[in-house]
């Protein structure tokens, strides 16, 4: 009996010695929130499946974009990885990720938001074969919308922001705009900021062919619009043009700010310290295309091709996407599920605030999905900041991004 | 009997070099080698995700860089902040260093407040004076020229002003550490030379220009050096406090390398920013060097 024991005991040491192990990356995560979620999540799955993960966190702060390439480069890459999209685009752009369409089952693919999900296929024609492929699967969004001050409003006797116009949002931030609290907080230092005014007014970044759009008519009145929000109409914070979210964010909770924009993170921690006073509203419409187009981000799991583990890499996703796991993270987390039957489950849509942003996320975009995306970021927001302050016109600005994308494209060999 | 000589001096040379070897090894292996091979891709256009396949473009990326006008405004930015911060961080660590090296009560606070921001983590002291200069007229520094009836500035987001501003939390960040030098120096100069000058009845700030500054040489050498090199690198608090703009007013050269070579993927350019940083660098040094030496001949 004792040797079978011992036997027993040396069998199942040796299977664990032997039960594969695979590695995943997660980039950010809060350790007091969201990461002892995951941490669970991973542990059931090596419980119910013998797979060992090897489960390594990359705080934004530590730059885990940079630190995957760098172990893409030493032949070290994770089996799985967590990361901000679009970084799946640039990935794919150099032909390191797995594509996923036969490793994610059809049905489960159908589950998804479908422009959450349609913007993880990779668009470009290099490299060969990947072009409509599904290189990512999102995991969470944060679509963008006005966080308010209902106590701020109702002292101004501004009527709560539903169903508006841009004329509507410029009347009401000049009624909030008083002593020292300005109507609108925001911050030329993000694109996020000032392109959803773009795509309101009918405007794109890049046409089908890549080419930018800068100088369009659309784009004009969309930058126009948020220039005048600085200039002509005076409802936006000092030092708007290049401020850090976070400061707008606390503008917003001291009550120096009556709204401004941000996603659903921020609304958590808001909602924490402002309560009831805090509102969430849809972005204001354009009042000709009667678009309310937000911005929208996301994470989502990438498999490396590097991986030896492929088959398992794509079992730990699939784990981690199951309906419920998904909306036990974003209960906790404050995204929003990027699945729409999590999304539609009550805990999202009967909570007034994250209602708001499931409605908002019908009508939202996100960033271009180019692999020059990050060249064509920076030049757009410097020469709308150069605007913005005054040493361009928004004209003079536009043309001269218009000029310098399309220079850099044609360098790179996206344009001829 | 010369040869058993000889081979006892190759032996003993042997045995010196085998325990300099594992140094050397680091060396070469972690820093050597990073450095010639990161000047070879200098000429090459590759990023790190296809690091195993570039393509040589000889000189084009040095030739690019002459054109890039942000280069050349990043290029600016950092020689402000080395001609505007390290003559006010140097003065100000020597008058601290000078202050410090008396003895009253509370001296060990004093020198222990003014080091601690050296120590403290980079992002954490950038966020903390992001939030100080808020544009906002309730902001920390707002509030406090609101005393002097001056109005609320942008002192992150007028481009008049962020160099200003940033130079201000660079010098607050950093004279603590260079004022340990300068007081570490100070406490070796002999007692003898200031009794001498009190004989003679020569003044305090007599003492400290005539006796301190000259003998304190060395350390100020040492500190101008090290202290271009440092201000040529500011990379954190711009990526934290203002990412370079507004527009590209704040932009550093190690900023530019960092979005180029790590946001854009075009490492091969980064590289040639870094090989241009190193050679304006090494000529600085070369320049300073001449100069101190020059100034030790006339003394």
């Amino acid at each position: 009996m004792k040797r079978c024991l011992v036997v027993l005991a040396v069998v199942s040491l040796a299977l664990a010695a032997w039960a594969t192990e695979i590695t995943f990356w997660f980039a950010g995560g809060d350790p007091a929130r969201d990461l002892p979620v995951v941490k669970k999540q991973i542990e059931e799955f090596e419980k119910a499946t013998g797979i060992r993960v090897n489960f390594i966190v990359v705080p934004w702060a530590e730059e885990p974009h940079t630190k995957l390439q760098a172990a893409i480069a030493a032949g070290k890459a994770p089996d799985l990885a967590k990361v901000g999209l679009p970084f799946d685009h640039v990935l794919a752009r150099f032909g390191v990720v797995e594509p996923l369409d036969q490793l994610i089952p059809a049905e489960i693919q159908a589950t998804f938001i479908p422009a959450v999900l349609e913007d993880c296929r990779y668009k470009a024609a290099v490299p060969a074969g990947l072009k409509d492929k599904l290189i990512s699967i999102p995991y969470f969004t944060d679509v963008r919308l006005i966080l308010y001050r209902k106590d701020i409003f109702a002292e101004r006797g501004v009527p709560e922001p539903l169903d508006w116009t841009w004329d509507d949002f410029v009347e009401y931030a000049q009624e909030l705009t008083f002593d020292d609290v300005y109507g609108f907080g925001t911050s030329g230092r993000y694109n996020s900021q000032f392109i959803i005014f773009v795509w309101q007014a009918g405007g794109e970044i890049l046409d089908e062919n890549g080419y930018p759009l800068f100088t369009s008519p659309e784009f004009l009145e969309g930058i126009n619009f948020y220039w005048d929000l600085y200039h002509t109409h005076r409802v936006v914070q000092p030092g708007a043009v290049d401020a850090h979210l976070w400061d707008v964010r606390k503008m917003l909770a001291e009550g120096k700010i009556a709204m401004y924009i941000d996603c659903g993170d921020s609304a958590r921690v808001l909602y924490e310290e402002l309560g009831d006073k805090l509102g969430a509203a849809l972005l204001p419409k354009h009042p000709r295309t009667g678009k309310r187009t937000a911005f929208f981000g996301a994470d989502g799991f990438v498999i490396l091709k590097q991986s030896r583990h492929k088959e398992e890499a794509a079992k730990l996703l699939l784990w981690l996407i199951d309906k419920d796991r998904m909306v036990e993270y974003c209960k906790v987390s404050g995204f929003l599920p990027a699945r729409a039957d999590a999304a539609a489950e009550p805990v999202f849509i009967q909570d007034p605030i994250k209602a708001a942003f499931i409605r908002q996320l019908e009508d939202s975009r996100g960033w271009i999905k180019h692999p020059e995306a990050s060249f064509i970021a920076r030049i757009l927001r410097a020469e709308v900041q150069e605007a913005l302050a005054g040493t361009k016109t928004v004209e003079e600005a536009l043309r001269s991004a218009q000029e310098d994308v399309v220079a850099g494209l044609k360098e790179k060999g996206y344009l001829r | 009997m010369r040869k058993g000589k000889m081979r006892k001096i190759i032996r003993e040379a042997l045995i010196g070099y085998s325990f300099c070897f594992p140094a050397y090894l680091i060396f070469a292996v972690f820093i050597f080698a990073p450095i010639v091979w990161s000047f070879i891709l200098s000429f090459f256009d590759y990023n790190i995700l296809t690091f195993s396949a570039p393509r040589f473009v000889g000189l084009h990326n040095y030739a690019k860089l002459v054109k890039d006008s942000v280069f050349l405004v990043s290029l600016r930015n950092s020689a402000f902040f080395s001609i505007f911060c390290i003559p006010i961080t140097l003065s100000l660590a020597f008058i601290f260093a000078l202050l410090l090296n008396d003895n009253f009560p509370g001296r060990n606070f004093f020198r222990m407040a003014i080091f601690v921001p050296s120590v403290v983590s980079m992002v954490i002291v950038s966020i903390i004076w992001m939030l100080i200069l808020s544009a906002h007229p309730s902001g920390v520094m707002n509030r406090f020229i609101r005393v002097f009836g001056i109005p609320p500035q942008g002192w992150l987001s007028d481009r008049r002003l962020v160099l200003f501003s940033l130079s201000i939390f660079l010098i607050w960040r950093s004279f603590g550490y260079k004022m340990l030098l300068y007081l570490a120096a100070m406490q070796n100069i002999p007692a003898e030379l200031y009794e001498v000058a009190e004989l003679d009845g020569v003044k305090s700030w007599q003492k400290a220009l005539y006796i301190t500054l000259p003998m304190v040489k060395p350390t100020t050498f040492f500190l101008t050096v090290t202290s271009v090199i440092e201000f040529f690198q500011i990379f954190t608090p711009v990526y934290i406090m203002t990412r370079g703009g507004p527009g590209y007013s704040s932009y550093t050269v190690v900023n530019y390398l960092y979005q180029t070579g790590f946001q854009e993927f075009t490492m091969g350019f980064a590289s040639a920013i870094s090989y241009i940083l190193f050679v304006i660098l090494i000529i600085l040094t070369v320049i300073q060097r001449k100069v101190f030496r020059a100034e030790q001949i006339t003394l």
